[in-house]
This record gives structure tokens, sequence and C-alpha cells, in this order.
């Protein structure tokens, strides 16, 4: 037992090489969220809030801050630079002929996992790929989408912990901790892509500025996490919602993992605090509603996308993510209190106050490292500070489609 | 992730590993002429010359296919090839209105390498005589770079995957390459937000160098020679890491030399000289090379056994048996604390090292797949690592 370690890969073998005690964790054959896969559709990447907003669905104002919400603070304008010089590599040639491998699935997961654990990925799984995970159509290139990949490898990387603990969740930094994770995780996608394509099988990177893919159901399938009440987004028990994920599909045989179940659909009926502290009002208090076939918290897109892209405070916004009880650091303490509430249903009625009562959720201005600059029509100005809550409201217009609350 | 280790807002320290414990030093532990110092010729580097034939027609063919052979270092350095292009780029017109504080900015600029993930980052003036004097890219062009900083981002080569090799067998080539795409990623990225601010930056990392890494790490506080040769040992992660570098005029305060007693331990330890598949390494003392006075290292036979090794790919044995090359565990800390600060410990380095085994290859550890891409196809290649060296 490694009750101070911060890393479980160099211990015993028998665990797998995860740098997390995954192999503590309940695993279930169905996700905890209720999916009725024949119902459920496959999604179009054009009807995302980020491709409505930059249609001009939610006005002109937000159409124009589409275009610089990420660039106009400089840590996400680097890391989106990145991420864009990795858009043409997600795919590429396949080997000729096949590699001599281990016949074993298990041997070859596993061979797998290790690569992406020794690029420093933070958590990795696999499932077989649902076809409801591929999305209809391309944003960029308004075309059907095929991809018939019977397997999914998810990669997910820390948004950091130290820079949360020193944010309020929707200043400047925010943006670019998506990003880190967004472009860290996708050059690990696009290495191991790669990598499988020399094996000799088909293997094609998704992340964020070049997906076929829709992120969230490949991993409550590949047991990273569970739906939570922030809405489309899943929880690690681990991390918390504290992560990005890039995905890697391919016919290399693999075996799968199973769901997991930690207890998150109890903890979050009794919870809350995302809903309490959301900024723009746009995570539900209420029960789970059946949606496109999940049975899950609704979100109201209109106002999450308003609040990211509009931000007049900062650079986009990870409020949920930031007062979220379980994002915190892996210590011998939080690892107790993580334990407790996988396992103890009763204990769960108290996380929230516990939460509170130790005052997590809040900024520490001691730990902000970052320095706020607003790109200001080419040039980078200091931002007036403030903690208002300010963004840009989405308005109506003539070709706004009238679905919400997805 | 180690970077959990950083979270020490409340005592300014935001390294990931206790570097405000090191003694700091006016000068580099090893004697460096400054003007008699000449700039390098990239051309002349031992892979450069292996490449053009210099080490005979065999090692020549090798140097071109030494790190494809294998399908993990040959995507790796493929993401190395995509960020060779992403090095440099367009300064905005106009510096950000920030601080003058450069111990602010250093401090700064520090916390964003490690948000990256950086493992360690040091700062230094850019030595002249750091620059490359001609690339040994497209014809061999005269290299110029102006700069006045240089900001050094180390990457770990992965301590399981150092437990489990032998040194020479099939992931040697890809370790480095890791950490050489890993870091090249984060000084790409940071070069990029400096450019930003308004400074001109550049990035040079392992397929787009205009820098010789190892004064820089030297003078930037990251290590002290070492009896390996031409390699910078850091007290934490020891020689086991890669480093990217950012070149910039943004003002830095810079960090100093370290001494932690490692010329001293090098002088008595030897185990790398004793190990070393090639005979690369000097068992003796160190010599005056090029106005730095260094254990010197027989490059030719170092290339050679990393271009030419047919029972593996490339080579990283030093790097494997060195007793600094340790996880960050409670019990290698005490040890490490002992070496850094209790000179006749060090006697009893190599000793001890050896005592408990360390060294040798953990198979229980083993991830990677032995391949070797041989006309056309990948095969399982017969002869894997050992204890006899099998080289070109």
């Amino acid at each position: 037992m490694r009750v101070f370690a911060s890393d479980y890969r160099d211990d015993d073998p028998a665990h797998g090489p995860d740098p997390f005690p995954v192999h503590v964790l309940k695993r279930v054959d169905r996700p905890t969220v209720r999916i009725i896969d024949d119902q459920v559709n496959r999604v179009d990447e054009r009807e995302s809030g980020f491709n409505r907003a930059r249609r001009g669905d939610f006005g002109p104002k937000l159409q124009h801050e589409m275009g610089r919400f990420v660039p106009k603070f400089p840590v996400s304008g680097a890391l989106s630079f990145m991420a864009s010089a990795l858009v043409n590599i997600v795919d590429g040639k396949v080997a000729n002929s096949k590699a001599p491998l281990p016949e074993d699935p298990v041997a070859m997961s596993r061979h797998i996992k290790e690569f992406a654990y020794f690029m420093r990925a933070d958590l990795v799984g696999i499932c077989h790929l649902p076809p409801y995970a591929v999305y209809s159509h391309s944003f960029s290139t308004g075309e059907p989408i095929e991809l018939t990949h019977k397997y999914a490898i998810a990669i997910m990387i820390d948004q950091d912990w130290k820079t949360f603990r020193g944010s309020t969740g929707h200043d400047w930094i925010s943006g670019s901790q998506s990003f880190l994770s967004y472009s860290t995780s996708g050059f690990i996608a696009c290495a191991l892509a790669d990598y499988i394509r020399r094996l000799g099988y088909p293997a094609r990177a998704h992340h964020a500025r070049n997906y076929q893919v829709l992120v969230p159901p490949i991993l409550v399938l590949a047991g990273l996490g569970e739906m939570c009440r922030i809405g489309d987004i899943v929880l690690n028990p681990f991390l918390g919602p504290r992560f990005k994920a890039a995905i890697v599909t391919t016919d290399l045989p693999l075996a799968v993992d199973k769901p997991i179940d930690f207890g998150l659909q109890d903890f979050c009926n009794k919870c809350k605090k995302c809903a309490r502290e959301c900024p723009s009002g746009s995570i539900s208090d209420g029960e789970k509603v059946m949606h496109n076939g999940y049975e899950k918290w609704s979100n109201n897109v209109v106002k999450c996308t308003s609040m990211r892209v509009g931000n007049k405070h900062g650079s986009s916004c990870g409020t949920c993510i930031k007062v979220c009880p379980w994002n915190k650091p892996f210590t011998p303490f939080h690892r107790l209190i993580m334990w407790t509430m996988r396992n103890v249903p009763f204990a769960r009625r108290l996380g929230v106050w516990g939460d509170d009562l130790l005052g997590y959720g809040k900024a520490e201005e001691q730990y902000k490292w970052w320095y706020d600059l607003e790109d200001v029509d080419g040039q980078m100005q200091i931002p007036p500070k403030s903690r208002d809550v300010e963004f840009y409201e989405a308005q109506p217009s003539e070709n706004r489609s009238e679905r919400s609350g997805s | 992730m180690i970077n959990h280790r950083r979270d020490r807002g409340k005592t300014g320290h935001s390294d990931p590993y206790p570097v405000h414990t090191l003694k700091r030093v006016d000068r580099p532990t090893t004697l460096i002429l400054d003007d008699q110092v000449k700039r390098v010729d990239e051309r002349e580097s031992g892979f450069m010359r292996a490449g053009r034939g210099d080490f005979g027609p065999r090692l020549k063919k090798e140097y071109y296919r030494f790190v494809q052979k294998h399908p993990l270092s040959n995507a790796l350095v493929n993401m190395g090839f995509h960020l060779r292009k992403v090095v440099d780029g367009e300064t905005a017109s106009k510096a950000a209105a920030m601080t003058d504080d450069p111990a602010w900015m250093a401090g700064h600029i520090k916390e964003t390498a490690y948000f990256l993930r950086a493992d360690l980052v040091g700062i230094c003036k850019l030595p002249p005589y750091s620059v490359y004097s001609h690339s040994a890219w497209r014809g061999g062009y005269e290299l110029e770079l102006n700069h006045q900083y240089a900001i050094a981002i180390l990457a770990d080569q992965d301590t399981r995957t150092e437990m489990a090799f032998d040194g020479r067998d099939w992931i040697s080539n890809s370790m480095s390459f890791m950490s050489y795409t890993v870091s090249g990623f984060i000084a790409c990225v940071l070069a990029d937000y400096i450019r930003q601010l308004g400074y001109p930056a550049r990035a040079h990392h392992a397929l787009n160098y205009y820098t010789v890494l190892p004064p820089i790490l030297l003078w930037a506080g990251l290590g002290e020679m070492c009896r390996i040769g031409d390699i910078v040992l850091n007290p934490f992660l020891g020689p086991r890491f890669k480093a990217a570098i950012v070149t910039t005029d943004l003002p830095l305060a810079v960090d100093k030399p370290i001494d932690f007693g490692l010329q001293d331990f090098c002088s008595k330890c030897g185990k790398c000289a004793r190990e070393c598949p090639s005979g690369a390494i000097s068992h003796g003392d160190k010599v005056m090379h090029n106005g730095y006075e260094k254990w010197p290292n027989d490059v030719e036979k170092c290339t050679a056994m990393r271009v030419g090794n047919k029972a593996g790919a490339g080579c990283g044995t030093c790097i494997k048996v060195c007793p600094w090359s340790k996880p960050y565990t409670y019990f290698h800390r005490a040890v490490n604390w002992t070496m850094r600060h209790v000179p006749i410990a060090r006697r009893f380095g190599v000793w001890g090292d050896d005592l408990m085994g360390y060294g040798k290859p953990d198979p229980g550890k083993k991830w990677w797949l032995d391949q070797e891409w041989v006309d056309g196809e990948l095969r399982v290649p017969i002869k894997k690592g050992g204890k006899e060296p099998d080289y070109l």
C-alpha cells in the first residue's frame, strides 16, 4: 500500500500501469446513467454550442467574441496555436503489413495504456466505439462522417490543481486550462495513432481541433467516470471534472474496460454545489430528464456558451470544475475523503457541507501565477480588475434554432 | 503526475523538486575558460558525422534507420518533425504593458512552463559560445542568434521505463525522443506566448536547434557536468532527462549554477565507465577540451554503439546505471540528500548502489514490444539488449 504515493505507476505490476488506483473501483456492466442505445441519435457537430455561436445563432456580439475568446489571452492563445499545429496529423498511411503482435488483446490493451502513460497521460481507458458517439456531420466541412473503427482509447489530461486553487473559475486563466489539456492530450493521441498505424492497423486521433467523435459516451463506457450534475460532462473519481480528453479510434484488437460506479449519481443528487455557484445559472438543481436517449441532468447550452464565449472579465469559464467537491489534489487526506464518498452513502449527505466548511471553492490569491492580459485590437492590455460576473447574453436572431435545455 | 508536488504557493517555491535547498555558486563547478570556448559546428556532432560517412558506410546506412527502425521511436520522432516548423513566428508589434521586475517575470515564466507540465526549468543568460556556428540542416548555413536569455525545460525520460530496460534494448531511443518531443512541445508553446507579449523568442528542440544544450543547463543551475562526458546531471533526475530551450529578449532574472558535490562523486564512482558497453566513457581524470575542464568521452565509440546497435535501438546504459537515476521516493531522497551533503558518504555510493542491485533490468516492468523494421515490415528481432553488446 502506498499511502503517500502520488503516482501508482511504479507499484505492483498486478494492478496495471495506471497512475491512480483504478483497480479499487467498482465495475458495472452498464453505465450508471441510463442510455437507451437504440434511441440515441448521432449528434451533428455543427449544432454544438460553440459552433452555433460561431454561426451567429446567439447574435452578432457572441459571433464576434467566438473568434477571440481563446486567443484574447496569450497563454490560451499559445496553446491553441499548438493545437492548430496538430489539426492535420490525426491520420495517415497504415503500414502495408501487420506487425507480429501478442495475440492476447489484454496484453495489447496494457501495452497501449503503458505507451500513453509513458507519454505522460494522466488516465487512459478503452471501450468499444459506440456508433452513436460518432458525429453525424463535420463542422469544418459540413460533410457526413463515416467512422467504422471498433475501439476507442480515451486519454485524459489534468487541468492542473494548483492553477485551479488560484482561480475563481471564470477569470483569465480558465480557457488556458482547457487548452493545456486539449493540446497535451491531442499531442499524445496523435503520437499513439501514428504508432498504431505503424503496427499495421488503422487509427485516427480525435482532439479539440479535429473531432469525429463525441467524447462523453466514450469516457463513460471506458470506465473513466460517470455523468454528473454539470450536464454534458463526465466526472472522474480521482481528477473530478478537472480534465480534458482526446480519443484514438482504431481496429487494433483490444480488451475493453467496463463502466464504473462510485456512487456519483447519489452524490450529485445531494450536493448541487455546481448549480449553486454557476455564474450563468446554466446548471439544473432539479432531477434528471430524458434527452436523446440519455437520462441525465440537463444544462442550458445557450447560457453556458454565452458565459464562456462572452465573458467580459475573463477568458472562458470553468467555475463548475473549480467548485466541484471532487476537484481535489491526490493527497492522503483527500484520498481518505474520496474513499468515504465512494463507499459510504450516508457520508454523501455531508459532502457539500464539509466542502463549504473547509472553504473549498474560493480563489486563493497566493496561488495565482498568471498575468491578466487581454488582446484588444492587436495590443495586449491589462484588463480592469473585476470579480463581477458579466457576459454578453445571447440575443435572439432569425435563424436561431429553438432547441434549448440540450 | 509529478506536477502535484508543485502545490507550495505559500512558500514561494514553484518548482516540483526542492531546488531551493541546493547550494548556488557564481561559476559552474566545471572550469570553463569563457574566452577559449569556440562555437561548435552542428555538422561536427557524432550523429551528423555518422550520417556523413565519417565512421564508415555501414554506420552511414544505419544512421538513416536507427531511430525509425522501432515503431515507437519512429512515431515520436515524427511528432518532433511536426514541431520543427513551429519554433518561431511573428512577434507582437508592441510589448505588453507588464511588470518591469525581471525576478517576477522569471517566476512567471517558470510557473507557465510548470503549468505546461515541464519537470524542471532554469534560466540563464545565453552564453555566446552555446550558439552553434553552423546548422547541420539545409546545407549548413551560418547561424546568428542574439537573444539575451535562455530558458531550459527538462522532461524526465520516465522512471518506470528506466527501471525496466537494460540500457541498450529496443526502448532506448523512444525514451530519448519522448523527452525530446515533450520538452519541445512545451518550448514551442512557451516561445509563442512570449512573442505574444511582444518580445522575440525562439524554441530549440532536438529536431531544430540553434544552441548547444550543456552550457545552458550548467549556467541555469540545472546540473553539473558528469563523468559521462558531454552530459549534465541533475540532482533530482540524474542524467535521466532531455531538454529543450527557449531563447528570448524578454528581461528575466537568471538562476545561478549549482554545486551538489558531483565532481567529487563522479571522481569516486565510475559506474558508468565500468558499465558502458562501448567503452566510450573515461575511467581517468578530467582533461581540457575546447575551454572546458571535463571528463573526456569517445564520441566515435559512443555514436557507433547508439547508431549501430544490433540488439536494440540506441543506447542509454550510462543513464540506466547511474546511481543518481532513481525514482523520487522518500528512501531515495534521503540517500540523495546524504550524497549531496556528506562527502565521506560518496565513497560508498557505488558500493551501496551495487549492493542494492540497482542498474539491472526489472522484467516485471517491461511494457514495450521488441520490434525491428526490416525490408518494409516489422519483425521480432532475435537479439534484445543483453550483457554482451553487439554493434557495428
